[in-house]
């Protein structure tokens, strides 16, 4: 039941919603792994979260490179004996205009966002099911929905729903589940840097009226990653306070 | 883990597998139940297990296909305890035919049982709700609604329950109250055989089929207060199933 000595893996995990996911599983008693391309922010938040008594180690590595990924997942299963939860949270984004846009911002998009999450659990799955257990939770975005502008990130974050089924599909036999979460506007520091009137806008669009918080993610994968909730599996769950229900 | 400490709980058809699942799960964790079914035996018999389980449960005869019953039970329970926090919408009469078989009274049936209690219940609790800016809405519907062959009149009742969630969602949202929809998917009961459920599991991604406890931890993740920024979705638990379909995300 729950997450108890499992071991997670969460990219992207040394700022935003992937530390707070890191921080709540590893509060519910998992053992987890902070992963950034940045050495300095890994091990800051190593620290942090060593100092508060979780159980953690951290991962550099470049999600977008097979390499990189495969030597992370050895590490991780080196280290802590297993790879039990994935979380395929590393994300970015490069928006424009469809005449404006590059032939890179469409690869490094579709790289760290999709290609990534593809790596990570092909990586990880080679771990899960001799174990007959998984867990592979994708953050997708409310976003996959589209809208203009943003051709790269919508189709990446698309594909990762895609990405999730066929997982849910292929590994269910296996004891591996796969889900997919589409957060909408969450705070994190980065909203207190949009212009007010960008936030006002924002704020109209949501049913809510509000914002989420990281914990809404959080609570969320704690509830997929469940070592009880084997029979939910292919689902998309979007975590937006009813923004994508909204048509204005 | 669902957060739902001294919440005040309706839960409708909460004597057959499902609703005691979800009321006995609730009650545990720390919820008060108000569980209410159409036989006083099994409402009682209910009540008594949660209690003996040492969670706090109140039983409640009704016919929630009844909106005058429904209108006195949501009453009755505001003038008790002021409030309702949660409440699951637990309807499910599968009768479902193919189309020349139907009759009229066999559609509206459907209707009555599958759909119209849900209605009732939420148009008198989702004010008390949105007064007291919190609620949880939980309806229960069946992975059925997306379409088989063979019962398209059980299909059109249960996936009006997606349109329905939808709607009250926005309604609802800047008030602090969610709405949301669990459809299960292949979920074992008393009654199938053992025979039954492997064959059925052999169809189903996750190769087993699905338990009440299943669908009572999902209800409790809608319930929870901490899942204050999901609304307006239907999930289902279905050990995969619902990839297989379309119109399923």
């Amino acid at each position: 039941m729950g997450i108890q000595n499992r071991v997670a893996l969460i990219t992207g995990s040394a700022s935003g919603m992937g530390r707070q996911t890191a921080r709540r599983l590893a509060e519910n008693g998992a053992k987890v792994v902070i992963n950034d391309i940045v050495p300095e922010k890994v091990e800051e938040t190593v620290a942090e979260f060593k100092a508060d008594g979780l159980t953690v180690m951290g991962q550099v590595a470049d999600i977008s490179s097979k390499e990189s990924v495969d030597a992370m997942v050895q590490a991780v299963v080196d280290n802590f004996g297993s790879l039990d939860i994935l979380v395929n949270n590393a994300g970015m984004e490069r928006a424009g205009a469809l005449r404006k846009l590059t032939e890179q911002d469409w690869d490094l998009t579709v790289d760290i966002n999709l290609k990534g999450a593809f790596l990570c659990s092909q990586a990880a799955h080679n771990h899960m099911v001799p174990n007959n257990h998984g867990r592979i939770i994708n953050i997708a975005s409310r976003a996959w929905l589209g809208g203009p502008g943003q051709a790269p990130y919508t189709s990446a974050k698309a594909g990762l729903v895609g990405l999730t089924r066929v997982l849910a599909l292929e590994l269910g036999r296996k004891g591996v589940t796969s889900n997919c979460i589409a957060p909408g506007l969450i705070y994190t520091p980065m909203w207190d840097e949009l212009p007010e009137k960008n936030q006002k806008f924002l704020l109209s669009k949501q049913p809510t009226g509000r914002l989420g918080d990281t914990d809404d993610i959080a609570n969320t994968i704690l509830f997929l990653a469940d070592d009880d909730n084997a029979f939910i599996t292919g689902q998309v769950i979007y975590v937006c306070g009813g923004r994508s229900l909204f048509s204005g | 883990m669902e957060v739902v400490n001294n919440r005040v709980a309706i839960v409708s058809n909460a004597t057959d597998e499902i609703g005691a699942a979800i009321s006995s799960r609730l009650a545990q964790k720390g919820a008060t139940v108000i569980c209410s079914g159409t036989d006083q035996d099994s409402v009682d018999s209910l009540v008594a297990r949660i209690k003996s389980e040492g969670g706090q449960a109140i039983g409640l005869v009704m016919d929630s296909t009844d909106p005058a019953q429904v209108k006195a039970s949501v009453a009755r329970v505001v003038a008790d305890y002021g409030r309702v926090d949660i409440l699951v919408n637990n309807v499910d009469a599968p009768n479902g035919a193919a189309i020349r078989e139907i009759s009229d009274d066999q559609w509206q049936d459907g209707i009555n049982i599958n759909l119209n209690p849900i209605f009732y219940f939420c148009r008198e609790v989702l004010p008390v709700m949105c007064e007291n800016k919190y609620g949880r809405i939980i309806n229960l519907s069946s992975l059925e609604y997306i379409g088989l062959s063979g019962i398209s009149n059980y299909a059109a009742a249960k996936s009006a329950i997606f349109g329905l969630t939808r709607s009250l969602a926005l309604e609802s949202a800047k008030d602090d109250v969610t709405v949301n929809c669990v459809a299960k998917g292949d979920i074992k009961s008393a009654a199938m055989s053992d025979e039954d459920c492997e064959k059925m599991a052999k169809r189903i991604p996750v190769q087993k089929m699905g338990s009440a406890d299943d669908v009572a931890r999902t209800v409790g993740f809608f319930a929870s207060d901490t899942s204050k920024y999901v609304t307006g979705q239907t999930f289902f638990v279905c050990g995969g199933k619902s990839a297989y379909f379309s119109m399923s995300i």
